[in-house]
């Protein structure tokens, strides 16, 4: 079974839209591709799209083209596409997002497929062994009254360690090492204030819609970008017992910028945000003595007051 | 000169461009071995194209450098996805793609005749007829068309489409969509702020916003998530919610070895792997029987658990070194190999299991302090990172964990992270004990802690 096929590409897909526009101008169908395309695609793309004697599919009356097909095309589902639907639709945290209707609709349109792949086909060795507790059903109504407030934009009323406050919910994210949700939220007080709180949904008691809106919507991104610390991370990377890559590949989930120091060193610039800062040093020490943590001087006191109290501890 | 195009006949050609400048991003134009500066050109101008702003240059005391890199945390898609939609193809390709499933829109059944008679009739193309019939029989393989034999004809017709009710007119959902956002996000006066009542519980989502919100997910985590963002693509949705930690986005370049991987797995059979060019340029060829993945969420590397046969012992494979992997054979030992792997697998840490030649199993034991009343998440951190390892309350504020492994230098790195807590340390490998002392010894110097 493939998965790199002109099918699923993009080329194909900026095609379809643009047969789905029919009839439409040149103009619109440059806009298409640019939007939609990769950057230098409007040079690929477009003389082949408008020119019969390579693709005809299109045809020409006086300013606006016209689609020769005679429905509206569609990407259509592959078995590929079908037997990953069926996995997804086994896994253990899949009633957090589908209702059981909709669930047993796609598993009877599926029964003829085999699943893509088993949950025992993978182990995630060092992934938490406690997660959340996704069977439970106090936890699963919370997370579908927080998708549901999520998707459109509502506002909740949250019970979190015996507290009760309205929040907006903005993100949900998930960690993979740990197995569990957390919640971005943001109260009406917190907006004036540039903050946000953090919820870990398995602490999260019950969750209520509310109608109405109060609180006005925060750009996450931009929120997430202007929390990161002024002064990245610098750390001096020794390429001794295959560091460097075990290194770099761990650090693939940060931004970062590297230099090359010498043959066997490179120096990494770092950007993370403050409540990154103590896995960050987690992974610096695992390390040993092939990292060695330059800037900011915060970090590398921390670093150092670690060292020195486990040298007194053994001595 | 070949002339330059945005799409490619295959992925690995991008694939360890794409690895490099991700990982890395320190190599120089001239420090990629073995390939042609044109070639790099070449390679770099199409994931520019490809990837845009993700895709950034610096200058370094030895000149200029492409890297990618991004806060993995903070995305709510995948922008390697891009690279995989870049498939070349013919004329006759996008053609029959759309020609074929037009017609089979039109009719129930058709024959290859049939067909090959009405894409003249309909749209003036006068396609080969023998490339008609193979693009047919591509796209039944792929599970689009469904073939059927009647007396001496094939007749095709479309598969039925799982997601009908949820394919609609973007630009009215769109539209819809908007609207409706607009109308939840406008403020109410300050009376009606304060009497705001609960809504419904019983108030149901659309089937439509419940698949959204299943692909907004699925679509990004890993393993294989790259599908789910082609049926997202396809359905024009996206992901406007989630976010994932401890993301490793290099994963997504080992799909298609992964779909392999697990095409010999489910078939019990034997995989011929070509790795890439080493730092000496050597590329190895070897044969191995997989028989689960193991991926890691805190180091970011996933391995195949197989029976190397040339080596004659169970290992684990670095995906991330493989090229590419060709499925041969079944294997007639296959379950028995598999128990092996399994019993061997309840005494490894994480992916080292060459210690397993030794036939020796090692112990560890470390205590570590902590403030029992401030610090409780510590214990709950130390259980679940424990693995195969035991975590008990030892007295007042101390830990002890104890495993039993092949190899306990694997545990290094993870025994360090407690690095200012460890009270007790003990390891029936000596050799661990002397490289942790001697690293301690290291780093104090390094930090001048004296």
């Amino acid at each position: 079974m493939e998965i790199f096929h002109e099918l699923y590409g993009r080329y194909y897909q900026n095609v379809t839209r643009i047969l789905l526009e029919t009839p439409c101008t040149r103009e619109v169908m440059e806009k298409i591709i640019k939007e939609q395309g990769f950057e230098e695609s409007l040079l690929f793309l477009l003389p082949k799209i408008t020119d019969k004697a390579e693709w005809n599919l299109l045809e020409k009356e006086e300013d606006l083209w016209y689609s020769k097909l005679l429905y509206e095309p569609y990407t259509p589902t592959t078995k590929l596409e079908r037997r990953w639907m069926k996995t997804q639709l086994n896994d253990r945290r899949v009633r957090l997002f589908l209702s059981e209707d909709l669930r047993e609709q796609f598993l009877e349109s599926l029964k003829e497929e085999k699943p893509l792949y088993q949950e025992s086909d993978f182990d995630f060795f060092d992934r938490n062994k406690t997660g959340d507790p996704y069977e439970k059903e106090s936890y699963q109504k919370a997370m579908r009254t927080i998708l549901r407030a999520l998707y459109r934009r509502e506002e909740t009323e949250i019970t979190y360690q015996n507290k009760k406050e309205r929040y907006l919910p903005l993100r949900l994210s998930y960690s993979m090492k740990e197995d569990c949700f957390r919640l971005y939220a943001v109260s009406k007080n917190q907006t004036a204030k540039g903050q946000m709180t953090i919820f870990l949904m398995s602490r999260v008691t019950e969750v209520k819609a509310l109608d109405g809106r109060i609180i006005p919507d925060v750009d996450v991104q931009q929120w997430m970008k202007e929390r990161r610390e002024e002064k990245p991370a610098v750390v001096r990377v020794h390429d001794e017992r295959k560091a460097l890559e075990r290194f770099m590949i761990q650090m693939t989930d940060y931004e970062k910028e590297t230099q090359e120091e010498k043959d066997d060193c490179v120096c990494v610039r770092i950007f993370y945000r403050p409540e990154q800062r103590g896995e960050l040093l987690e992974r610096f020490l695992s390390m040993g003595p092939m990292l060695e943590v330059l800037e900011p001087q915060e970090l590398r006191l921390e670093m150092k007051k670690r060292i020195r109290d486990q040298v007194r501890r053994f001595f | 000169m070949a002339q330059f195009h945005e799409v490619i006949k295959k992925f690995n050609k991008i694939r360890i461009y794409l690895k490099d400048f991700l990982i890395y991003g320190y190599k120089r134009r001239d420090q990629f071995q073995k390939k042609s500066k044109r070639t790099y050109d070449d390679e770099r101008r199409r994931i520019c194209s490809y990837l845009g702003e993700f895709v950034r240059e610096s200058y370094g005391k030895n000149g200029k450098q492409i890297f990618i890199s991004m806060s993995t945390s903070m995305l709510l898609t995948n922008p390697l996805y891009r690279c995989y939609e870049t498939k070349s193809f013919t004329s006759n390709d996008i053609q029959l793609h759309f020609y074929l499933l037009d017609q089979l829109q039109d009719e129930e059944e058709m024959d290859l005749v049939q067909i090959s008679d009405s894409l003249v009739d309909h749209y003036g193309a006068e396609i080969d007829v023998q490339l008609v019939g193979r693009k047919l029989k591509e796209y039944s393989e792929m599970g689009i068309f469904f073939r059927r034999k009647e007396n001496n004809r094939l007749l095709y017709s479309l598969v039925d489409d799982i997601f009908e009710d949820f394919r609609e007119d973007y630009s009215e959902y769109e539209k819809d969509r908007g609207e409706f956002l607009h109308r939840g996000s406008s403020e109410k006066s300050g009376i009606e702020q304060e009497e705001s009542l609960y809504k419904s519980s019983s108030e149901k989502m659309e089937k439509r916003e419940e698949l959204e919100l299943f692909l907004g997910f699925y679509a990004m985590e890993p393993p294989l998530s790259l599908i789910g963002n082609y049926i997202q693509r396809s359905l024009q949705m996206r992901n406007e919610w989630f976010l994932f930690e401890h993301y490793f986005i290099g994963w997504t370049l080992e799909e298609e070895v992964l779909v392999s991987v697990l095409e010999a797995i489910h078939g019990r059979r034997v995989m011929e792997i070509k790795t890439f060019p080493n730092k000496n340029q050597e590329v190895s060829i070897y044969h191995a029987i997989p028989f689960f993945i193991m991926e890691s969420v805190q180091n970011g590397r996933r391995y195949i658990a197989a029976y190397h046969e040339e080596r004659g012992q169970y290992t684990a494979i670095r995906m991330d070194y493989i090229e590419q992997i060709q499925v041969r054979g079944t294997c007639e030992e296959y379950l028995k190999r598999k128990e092996e792997a399994l019993q061997i697998r309840k005494k490894t840490w994480g992916a080292s299991w060459n210690g397993k030649e030794e036939k020796k199993l090692h112990t560890l034991r470390f205590e570590i302090w902590y403030e029992e009343h401030r610090e409780s998440n510590l214990y709950q951190k130390l259980k679940n990172e424990s693995r195969n390892g035991q975590v008990t309350k030892k007295g007042h504020n101390r830990l002890e964990f104890f495993i039993q492994v092949w190899d306990p230098m694997e545990l290094m790195p993870w025994v360090r992270a407690f690095m200012g807590r460890i009270c007790e340390l003990e390891c029936s490998n000596p050799a661990f004990l002397k490289r942790f002392h001697s690293d301690l010894e290291k780093m104090n110097q390094m930090y001048e802690t004296e």
